[in-house]
């Protein structure tokens, strides 16, 4: 962790990726210069699409840029919603090869890492002066694109589901005008697999009460765990329970009529068992040790 | 009240019925649990047919339950009136200089909080002091905004609107935490 100052404002600066963030951001700084055809983009664009490099001294990106976006139908997908079917350019490379055969085995072979099923993606939307951002979630298999790749081996089809409706107006809108206003769109593609990652940040807003062992994953105050109590675990304290650890007495020591009987509850039970079988049991003693801390425990870390 | 997220901001009486159910319980808890000359003339002849150990078990058991509807009321009827105590207070941070306090001062020294909390407001459209109302993926206000997250520092006793040593705390920062990473 560090400490940065921009201006008058002091931030800390902690290691962190922010991959999406920041490749928007510099993409539309290059479209906002003023000298936008010394820019990286502008570069990309004269190619019709290639990969973006991002370097200084904080962050270091890359991403995929996809040129001249096009907007086609609006369509009703039943998993998905309202998906926009969006045209760009075919970008550089075995994509461009001349045999539809080949275009198509480019994206299920080593294309298929693009333009990912449920990947994130942004729009970047220059109209006149104003450059907007508009991000989505990719709708299309890598099955459809490459049978979008064989029909035309400058254009490609993919659909888009953005997650602001109100953009899928906006696109309507501008279908429909006729005097179009002078319009530079992209397609930016993050590396971010966002259903994978979607599953996770939706369980981390659960109701924290829901969430067990509250007295063991947030820090205490006291900033360290020594303090903590680990209590047995909640079945092993019904009344009446007890393990029975009979079956791990070694053959020599079984006596016919005796039970071994682990009662978590009960202090007492818990030394004497342990005892027992380090003694006459076939583990060693770690073995039992770590064998009684495991069922007399919510929690407990064993390495073996 | 975990199937209906906002049910006891937006329904005064709901809070209101679980301390009472709690004061109930406490009552009824203390007749069942006390000396035998009382438990006989308990209101549940089925309590008196146990004897002493399933009885507390169950008492509490039906506690911990109670305890825990209690606690997310509290959690969630709490006004959000924490700009006072985000405030440093430097004379009360003491001088020694040990690495670690050297670090909590610096965060508490520069810390602006989430959302409304912050001085001057919050900072897009998806900013907000819980993180239940924050969507996952980004809005495009979010991804354009320039000005720095609020990113809380995963260290005990950090500075944070959420009471040290809770659960919502430890959520908080971990949902934080991820979503900048890997967004």
């Amino acid at each position: 962790m560090f400490f940065i100052q921009h201006g008058d404002q002091i931030a800390y600066r902690v290691f962190f990726s922010a991959p999406l963030r920041i490749s928007v951001q510099v993409a539309r700084e290059d479209l906002l210069a003023q000298n936008f055809h010394t820019t990286q983009l502008a570069g990309i664009k004269k190619k019709k699409g290639g990969r973006y490099n991002h370097q200084d001294k904080h962050d270091s990106v890359m991403f995929g840029v996809y040129t001249n976006i096009e907007f086609g139908k609006i369509e009703m997908d039943s998993r998905r919603g309202l998906v926009v079917e969006v045209k760009l350019d075919t970008p550089p490379g075995s994509a461009r090869s001349t045999g539809p055969a080949s275009r198509a085995s480019y994206w299920l072979g080593p294309g298929s890492k693009r333009l990912v099923n449920g990947g994130l993606i942004a729009i970047l939307w220059k109209s006149e002066c104003r450059v907007d951002v508009h991000l989505g979630a990719m709708a299309t298999t890598n099955e459809k694109i490459a049978e979008s790749s064989r029909s035309s081996a400058d254009k490609l089809a993919v659909r888009v589901q953005f997650f602001d409706s109100a953009v899928n107006s906006k696109i309507l809108d501008f279908k429909r005008t006729k005097q179009k206003p002078r319009s530079d769109i992209y397609l930016i593609e993050s590396s971010v697999m966002f259903e994978s990652i979607r599953p996770f940040l939706d369980s981390l807003r659960r109701v924290p009460e829901t969430v067990p062992f509250h007295k063991y994953l947030p820090h205490p105050t006291s900033g360290s765990l020594a303090g903590v109590e680990v209590h047995p675990p909640f079945y092993s304290i019904l009344p009446e329970f007890s393990f029975e650890l009979r079956s791990l007495l070694r053959p020599d020591r079984v006596d016919e009529e005796r039970s071994l009987r682990l009662n978590a509850s009960d202090a007492g039970s818990v030394i004497t068992v342990r005892r027992q079988l380090k003694d006459s049991s076939r583990l060693d003693p770690s073995q039992a040790d770590s064998l009684i801390d495991a069922l007399t425990q919510e929690v407990s870390l064993i390495q073996g | 009240m975990t199937r209906f997220k906002n049910v006891v901001a937006q329904h005064e009486c709901v809070g209101a019925f679980i301390h009472q159910l709690a004061q109930w319980i406490d009552v009824w808890a203390f007749g069942a649990q006390g000396p035998a000359s009382i438990t006989s003339n308990s209101m549940d002849p089925r309590l008196d047919a146990l004897d002493r150990n399933r009885r507390e078990f169950i008492v509490n058991h039906i506690k911990r339950r109670i305890n825990l509807c209690v606690s997310i009321v509290s959690r969630e009827s709490s006004a959000v009136e924490q700009t006072t105590q985000q405030r440093i207070d430097r004379e009360n941070v003491a001088k020694e200089a040990s690495q670690e306090k050297d670090q909590l001062f610096m965060l508490q020294a520069y810390y602006t909080g989430p959302g409304e909390l912050r001085e001057g407001g919050r900072r897009h459209d998806n900013d907000f002091v819980s993180i239940q109302d924050i969507k996952v993926a980004p809005t495009d206000g979010e991804l354009l905004c320039h000005i720095p997250p609020f990113l809380p520092a995963n260290i005990p006793n950090g500075p944070h609107p959420l009471p040290a040593d809770s659960m919502g705390r430890l959520l908080d920062i971990q949902f934080r935490l991820l979503r900048e990473e890997l967004l």
